[in-house]
């Protein structure tokens, strides 16, 4: 059955523009064009809708009240915005409640891609009862405490942007929404961000105060809470792998932007997990793809979602970045496994040559131990 | 005898010579009387006359001194008082001159006492006060004298000031003199300047804020069609592609024909281009879609004029405005703000004639009141329901009358007062700077010379009229 998109607009002209150049599509989607939020909600009632694309502007229900709704009633539709303008109190709402955002005038091959990527990467997954459950999610736990800190961090008189971008660095749940944010058109002309840090600077520190304190940004974890302990393990892999890959691929002289993105690669390379733990989604603990779904309908640049998506199979011709991310993760998930000094056969192959993996595995796997033991809660 | 009568005789003459000589005695002691008693009687007077002339004498002195002190304390009233104080004669020659004159102009009285007092004026203004002073001693036309003006000073070393003159003629019987009051205004002129200089900033400030709620909102209007005009263009690409393909096939299709070799072949194959491109469609969709991309191209156009024609340089001089136009361009270019809370209603009388108006500033006041309609709906309208904003133009005698009225909730009456007043503003921060209404106000009326004034009902709305002068009263910035 072909996916079904629908696209509200109050703008007739719009939405047939829309059509017309969406024709070429005909083949893969079924399309509907609906005049508003309320005629929107409707249609999916009536049929079964995987994806709806709405402006912002309305009269009546506006694109935010109606993703709202869309979110709480159909939680497995891919929920985007096309905007021409956007007033940032109800750009803010649409924080959880949206994946992407597009802004008017739009290329296009760039809705038309983000729409296919989503799609496809959906596709993969094996169970698609999961699927419906990433669409549902809207944010991922943080640890409580960290919460607090970049909280009171932001709201110094001149905030450190340093101390805030390593706080944030060091979690994947605000990294992934960081980024989910700066590379759609929320606030900003989207762009290709891949360092927490610079997408922290394009997002600004009053405004991100001012979504974590109003919007939900951060589902904050308490240490009291019965669940605090399996995520703080989750926590604590995806910061040491973040760090073992990022001494990695310095070692192995990679570009600074290759690093930085083995950084944050290696930070979420267990995101799924991250994001099934909290909704107790037990049923798609199997699902290796989970986490490259999430997030691509977040919109997170391709190579990080390919890193994701690559990372459980023999990719043949890994990035160097990815190269770096595979290693960590194996370390991490093998630290303390009684396996001997040699490099796991399952990624010890011609394609990661370059990162002396016989010589240096040994060593790694110490460090990658005394880093896991010696981390400390945040 | 003889003797005896002798001695009787000389007795009688002794008695007679003593009897005289009492009676003289008694006349002088009594004229001695009469002559002391006079004597006592004038040095009484001469007593009396004594402290008379003594007592004279006191208050006489008592007078002399009042006298001092009183003109001790003239002198020094004259000498405590900030200003400049001057007198002089009918030829203008200086008889007094204070201390602050000294101050203000920097000569000492010694230097002034005996010059002409229009040494205190510079060059070409000299001859002003005497001309109007000779004026006024001939024609009795007052002229100058009697009233306060701004003129130039001119100090000892020569520099300029900005001063108050005021000459008025004193009142003595015996000549004529003139009093002279000069006050250095430096300060105030300075003051003013930069209480202009704030006043022409905050109505930047606010210009700029008008500006940026236009900016984006104006990005909108345009992205719209800019949307549906790229992605039409878009389909156009994609279906000429389709039509080549379709035309491809009955070319081939044509040399098929007349070579009848594959004719069936060939005809397949185009009725399979045709059923591929979806030819039916394209037939109808094109020319609706390119009739779309005209269409869109022309809402673009019409902003982009609308935003052109709305930022009109401000120029100090006023020109003959269509006001209907000006608000039909004003509501173009804040289309943004309002459509999706109201519906205008426009009822524009096609009569009023031009009326004199500076564009710029009077497109900011009714972008001010219609922005603030629109507010003042979105306030209390419920989700998918609009207000109206009525736009009323109309002339009525020499005066052409705009009125801006809203369906919102209207002003409360404690408020209605105020909402002129600089900074009053009863919208969150950050949502205005409470400027709008006051800097509306000075453009109308101390620029345009015209009212504007307001009628609320709570719950009912709200309505603001502008009251313009059809002829141009010359009221300007600089004389208002």
């Amino acid at each position: 059955m072909k996916p079904r998109l629908l696209f509200v607009d109050d703008e007739p002209n719009v939405l047939q523009g829309l059509r017309r150049m969406l024709r070429s599509t005909r083949k893969d989607w079924d399309m509907d064009f609906v005049t508003g939020g309320e005629a929107a909600l409707q249609a999916m009632a009536d049929t079964k809708v995987d994806v709806v694309v709405t402006d912002m502007r309305m009269p009546g229900m506006d694109g935010a009240k109606l993703l709202a709704a869309t979110a709480e009633r159909h939680p497995a539709l891919i929920r985007m915005v096309l905007s021409g303008q956007c007033e940032e109190e109800a750009t803010c709402r649409l924080i959880r409640t949206s994946h992407q955002f597009h802004s008017k005038p739009c290329d296009g091959d760039a809705l038309t891609g983000s729409i296919r990527r989503a799609i496809a990467l959906k596709a993969r997954l094996r169970n698609q009862h999961c699927a419906d459950l990433a669409t549902a999610v809207q944010a991922l736990p943080s640890p409580a405490p960290l919460v607090a800190a970049l909280t009171s961090a932001l709201a110094a008189a001149v905030p450190d942007l340093t101390a805030i971008g390593a706080l944030i660095s060091q979690d994947m749940a605000l990294t992934v929404k960081l980024l989910q944010i700066s590379n759609s058109a929320y606030f900003t002309v989207p762009q290709a961000v891949v360092d927490p840090a610079r997408a922290l600077r394009l997002i600004g520190t009053e405004r991100l105060g001012v979504l974590l304190a109003d919007y939900g940004l951060a589902s904050g974890v308490e240490t009291a809470d019965p669940q605090f302990d399996s995520l703080q393990t989750l926590w604590r892999a995806s910061r040491v792998c973040s760090a073992v890959a990022r001494g990695i691929a310095t070692e192995a002289k990679l570009a600074a932007a290759d690093v930085e993105q083995a950084a944050v690669g290696a930070l979420l390379h267990n995101v799924g997990a991250l994001a099934l733990a909290q909704n107790d989604m037990a049923v798609c603990a199997g699902e290796p793809e989970f986490g490259a779904y999430l997030c691509g309908l977040w919109g997170l640049p391709a190579p990080i979602v390919d890193m994701l998506a690559g990372q459980h199979e023999d990719d043949a011709a890994p990035t160097p970045a990815a190269g770096a991310v595979r290693i960590a993760t194996r370390l991490v998930e093998t630290a303390g496994q009684p396996n001997g000094h040699d490099p796991d056969p399952a990624i010890a192959d011609g394609a990661l040559e370059g990162f002396d993996l016989a010589t240096r595995w040994p060593a790694w796997q110490t460090q990658t131990l005394e880093l896991l033991t010696c981390q400390a809660a945040p | 005898m003889e003797e005896l009568d002798a001695l009787k005789s000389k007795l009688a003459r002794e008695r007679k010579a003593r009897q005289q000589a009492e009676t003289i005695l008694e006349e002088k002691s009594r004229e001695l009387y009469l002559a002391h008693r006079e004597l006592e009687r004038t040095t009484t007077k001469l007593k009396e006359e004594l402290s008379e002339h003594q007592r004279l004498a006191v208050e006489l002195g008592e007078k002399e001194a009042k006298l001092g002190r009183s003109q001790q304390r003239l002198s020094s009233i004259m000498n405590s008082v900030m200003d400049a104080v001057i007198s002089f004669d009918g030829d203008g020659v200086l008889q007094t001159y204070n201390r602050a004159a000294e101050r203000i102009f920097g000569f000492s009285v010694t230097e002034m006492i005996g010059q002409k007092a229009e040494i205190l004026l510079p060059e070409p203004h000299r001859g002003d006060v005497a001309t109007a002073i000779r004026t006024y001693l001939e024609t009795r036309d007052p002229g100058l004298i009697g009233v306060t003006r701004e003129v130039e000073g001119r100090r000892k070393d020569g520099s300029h000031f900005p001063m108050e003159m005021a000459i008025t003629e004193m009142d003595l019987a015996e000549s004529d003199m003139f009093v002279g009051i000069y006050r250095d205004i430096t300060r105030r002129k300075e003051r003013d300047a930069e209480r202009a200089e704030l006043e022409r900033e905050l109505s930047q400030a606010q210009k700029l804020e008008s500006l940026g709620t236009l900016a984006g909102g104006i990005a909108h209007e345009i992205n719209t069609p800019v949307q549906y005009v790229g992605d039409n263009v878009r389909f156009l690409q994609d279906a000429f592609a389709d039509i080549a393909g379709v035309l491809d096939a009955y070319a081939a299709l044509a040399a098929a024909a007349s070579g009848e070799a594959g004719l069936a072949a060939a005809i397949d194959t185009a009725h399979a281009a045709c059923a591929e491109a979806d030819t039916e469609y394209l037939v109808d969709e094109v020319p609706r879609s390119i009739a779309q991309t005209l269409e869109g191209i022309g809402r673009i156009s019409e902003i982009v004029k609308a935003i052109k024609e709305f930022s009109h340089p401000d120029g100090k001089e006023k020109t003959a405005l269509d006001i209907n136009h000006a608000i039909a361009t004003t509501l173009t270019v804040t289309r943004n703000q309002w459509k999706y809370v109201a519906d205008i209603v426009e009822d524009l009388d096609a009569a009023l004639p031009p009326v004199p108006c500076l564009p710029g500033e009077f497109n900011q006041v009714v972008l001010n009141l219609v922005v603030n309609a629109a507010h003042a709906i979105e306030d209390v309208c419920d989700e998918g329901s609009k207000g109206q904003i009525a736009v009323q133009t109309r002339k009525d005698g020499d005066w052409a009358e705009i009125t801006i009225a809203d369906t919102g909730g209207g002003i409360p009456q404690e408020n209605l007062k105020k909402i002129f007043d600089p900074f009053f503003t009863t919208k969150e921060p950050g949502k205005g700077t409470g400027q709008g209404l006051a800097i509306a106000h000075t453009i109308i009326t101390k620029k345009h010379g015209g009212t504007i004034a307001v009628r609320s009902r709570p719950g009912v709305g709200t309505a603001f009229t502008i009251r313009l002068p059809l002829a141009d009263s010359g009221v300007t910035e600089e004389a208002a």
